[in-house]
């Protein structure tokens, strides 16, 4: 049942965000958030969500599931523009008994809440659109080059592809571990802090023997399949850039072109 | 009364998309010393069911009580329900974690907040029920082998003393005779300790043979509740269910069909053969 | 034609301490000679620990022999240069359902063999398509192997193996951590991939039922080959089984108990229908319709 949660939560549909190439999903992520950073005006913004909607009407994955990632980020947000907001200094707008506001807070909270907010909404068009695997796949052909200075890159990336697999299966397993001591009486709740510590005991031994088990077996049943490592290998999914992959590059660069400019100029 | 459970429902992931009815109105009582059997198929609710019997899951509606007291009237100490109402998961030998056998079995009643003499006579107790020998006591579970494992983690649970005993699969994984002797086990704590029993099985021939009583579950709901030749009876219901009755139980009505007066409900080996045997005798 | 052979096969499990020094030897297999026909179904049956998960690890060469022979296909398992070969002829499916998949999707899982082995990207698809196919698995290609049940991921772990196209499949108590339903649905995938495309099996189980259309039943006991006969005849040695720590299905053990007491039934009845088959005409004599 804990199993049905998807990390990343992918939102499989057919659409040209969908179809293209991690890689530039990832460089495409990369750039938005530099954009992010680089803008400080209003125009800067509004270029910002001009891009952030049209990416967004090309994933076809409907708005709620994109809003989602925002509740983690609510209780941030509403400090980062409280913040922004009464303890800016500058021209007094309003007062409200001791708090005031200035021109120059409300611009700032405004900028850093958009700021926050386009943050989460990029980074979860990334992972509602490609999957954990393509994931992995587009960095290990991304950081390809840096098997040249011995980075083993293959090997990282098949970790993680591994890691994601069982995370879920972990998880369930915690829960019933967690399950099987409190039936013993075990309590993970009361008492001080080295109290609750020292009840972990019980939750995270069987839990390493657990995933050091799976980790054994594994690795028992990928050499029964003949892995031995990157050499050699073949793709089943080979990563190939095609015309809307180019056409994407060449909006990106653009984009941030566009971005710079603003900056510099106003 | 040990267990009594009234409209339990219960709903997992309500109102996301995951949403599942998992027990439906389930209702049944067990009083003192009763062997029961639980089956169902995958997915069915048993593993659900028995959680909420020692208050590690609360239902969505319905009341539980335990020897007459609702599990979740004010001021219950549902700590206090598990040392009385102890459940074996399906792989125990999963939760040992202790640097040996004897400290791993001392966790149950340590928890209870009980004196280091009581702990200890308790261990050494639980150990014995289990038949684990002494020269194990000083070892890493981890070096003992599977079935000895399983023995260790049951004996943990028998360390609180639980009046109740609930194992989901006990015999999981299990090789024939590993089998044989846990479930001889667990009858003779139903026997000799006085312990109600509430066994979750797949096999159909093992609960024929050791329980008094079966409850089916079904989709969530409780299908038939009864003596298991009673239950067997069913055998083409239960089919429908994704279980089987035992093959003896298919043979007397398949030879029944064909027109031999044999009797009914025949659940074991040993009930067939005396059957056919005074059958065949017949001068 | 043999395709798996072991001689004088002696395997220990050696523990040692701290110091390397030898604390603690287990011989799991103790002198087993066998040798198994290439196309046939073989079923190794045996309590826990009387060494046939040891032995089945001998044959792709996780483990190799303390002392004696393995050959796979006429090459040698102790020969580090023939192993990747004997693994890509010698399959193995494993115990436990989850800790076998590396795929986040079940195509993915399936063609992680191939891409070992430096398969081209087309022969790949092909592969992957044929044996999700021939294990009844291709509606269930895109799934995460999270939502599928125990047997529906040893059929893939299945299909994982067969996507190398080996000679010979290993099922190391594939059914060991599944419900019954899960158990026929995994043998009755081996049987037929046996049937069809004549793949060899290597069955090991301790559940008896499942063995009964094997064509060869081994039974080993404390590291030894104990018995080796056709079902029929290993089910008919019921006293025998039960001293090897194993059981027979209610069927076998009613005929066994009734032949005991007089009755004239053939040795080894395995199936219901058999037994209905045998027992009807001679209950018919006396209640007559």
């Amino acid at each position: 049942m804990i199993r049905d949660i998807t990390l990343g939560q992918f939102y499989p549909v057919n659409s040209v965000l969908h179809r293209m190439d991690p890689r530039t999903k990832l460089f495409g992520t990369m750039v938005f958030i530099i954009s992010l950073f680089l803008a400080d005006s209003l125009w800067a913004y509004a270029l910002a969500t001009l891009f952030l909607v049209f990416c967004i009407r090309m994933s076809k994955v409907p708005f709620s599931f994109m809003v989602r990632g925002l509740k983690a980020i609510v209780f941030l947000l509403l400090i980062s523009v409280s913040f922004n907001l009464f303890l800016t200094d500058g021209e007094e707008l309003f007062r409200l008994g001791f708090l005031k506001i200035t021109r120059e807070g409300l611009r700032m909270s405004c900028f850093m809440g958009l700021r926050l907010i386009y943050l989460v909404i990029g980074s979860s068009i990334m992972t509602l659109t490609t999957t954990p695997n393509q994931l992995t796949d587009g960095l290990e052909k991304s950081l390809g080059i840096l098997k040249v200075i011995h980075v083993p890159v293959h090997e990282i990336s098949m970790m993680m592809s591994i890691a994601l697999r069982f995370i879920p299966i972990l998880v369930e397993e915690t829960d019933k571990i967690m399950k099987a001591q409190m039936a013993r009486g075990a309590d993970f709740e009361s008492g001080n802090l080295i109290q609750k510590a020292k009840s972990m005991v019980p939750l995270l031994v069987p839990l390493f023997i657990s995933a050091f088990r799976r980790a054994t077996d594994l690795a028992m049943a990928m050499e029964a399949r003949c892995y031995r490592g990157g050499e050699g290998r073949t793709k089943m999914k080979p990563l190939k850039y095609e015309r809307q992959d180019r056409m994407a590059y060449l909006l990106l660069v653009l984009y941030l072109a566009g971005m710079i400019a603003i900056r510099t100029v106003l | 009364m040990a267990i009594k459970v009234e409209g339990l429902n219960y709903i997992y992931g309500q109102g996301t998309a995951f949403e599942q009815h998992a027990l439906k109105d389930v209702s049944f009582e067990i009083p003192d010393n009763q062997f029961v059997g639980l089956i169902g198929h995958t997915g069915s609710g048993k593993s659900t069911l028995i959680q909420h019997l020692n208050g590690l899951i609360r239902p969505t509606s319905g009341t539980i009580w335990f020897n007459g007291t609702d599990i979740y009237s004010e001021g219950y100490s549902l700590k206090k329900l598990r040392s009385n109402v102890g459940l074996v998961f399906q792989y125990p030998e999963h939760q040992l974690f202790e640097v040996d056998v004897f400290s791993d079995v001392c966790y149950g009643p340590r928890n209870l907040g009980l004196g280091e003499e009581e702990v200890k006579e308790r261990a050494r107790e639980a150990l014995g029920l289990v038949g684990l020998k002494e020269k194990y006591w000083e070892q890493s579970p981890f070096e003992l082998s599977g079935g000895q494992k399983r023995r260790v983690a049951i004996a943990g649970v028998l360390a609180m003393r639980p009046e109740v005993l609930i194992l989901d699969e006990p015999t999981a994984g299990l090789d024939p005779r590993g089998r044989d002797e846990i479930l001889d086990q667990i009858k003779e704590l139903h026997d000799k300790q006085g312990m109600t029993i509430l066994l979750v099985s797949h096999s159909m021939e093992d609960i024929a043979r050791y329980a008094d009583r079966l409850m089916v579950m079904n989709h969530g709901e409780k299908a038939f509740d009864g003596p298991p030749r009673e239950v067997f009876e069913h055998y083409m219901e239960l089919e429908a269910m994704g279980l089987a009755a035992p093959q003896v139980t298919y043979i007397s009505h398949a030879l029944k069909d064909a027109g031999i007066p044999i009797e009914d409900s025949i659940t074991t080996v040993e009930e067939a053969r005396d059957a056919i045997l005074g059958l065949l005798k017949r001068v | 034609m043999n395709i798996v052979k072991a001689s004088k096969l002696i395997y220990d499990y050696i523990r040692r301490d701290e110091e390397e020094n030898i604390e603690e030897v287990d011989r799991a297999i103790d002198s087993l000679d066998v040798e198994i026909e290439k196309g046939s179904f073989v079923a190794i049956l045996g309590h826990n620990g009387s060494g046939k998960s040891t032995f089945a690890k001998q044959i792709n060469g996780i483990l190799t022999p303390t002392e004696g022979t393995v050959w796979v296909a006429g090459m040698d398992t102790a020969d580090e240069d023939s192993i990747w070969e004997i693994r890509k002829k010698a399959g193995m499916v494993f115990q436990n359902p989850d800790n076998q998949i590396i795929g986040n999707v079940v195509e993915e899982d399936v063609g992680f063999g191939p891409e070992n082995i430096g398969i081209p990207t087309e022969e790949i698809w092909k592969r992957v398509d044929e044996s999700l196919k021939a294990v009844g698995m291709a509606a269930f290609r895109h799934k995460s192997p999270n939502k599928l049940s125990g047997g529906q991921k040893q059929r893939v772990a299945i299909a994982g193996v067969m996507a190398m196209k080996p000679e010979c499949i290993v099922l190391d108590e594939p059914t060991a951590m599944l419900d019954p339903n899960g158990r026929k649905e995994v043998i009755r995938t081996v049987r037929e991939l046996n049937r069809q495309e004549g793949i060899t099996v290597l069955l090991i189980t301790h559940y008896m039922e499942e063995v009964i259309e094997a064509d060869r039943v081994i039974v080993m006991d404390d590291g030894k080959l104990v018995m080796d006969g056709t079902p029929k005849e290993i089910f008919s040695r019921v006293d025998e089984l039960k001293t090897y720590r194993l059981d027979v299905p209610q069927v076998t053990e009613l005929a066994y108990e009734l032949r005991k007491a007089g009755v004239d039934l053939p040795e080894g009845i395995l199936t219901q229908e058999e037994f209905l088959d045998r027992i009807l005409p001679l209950l018919k004599e006396r209640y007559p319709a």
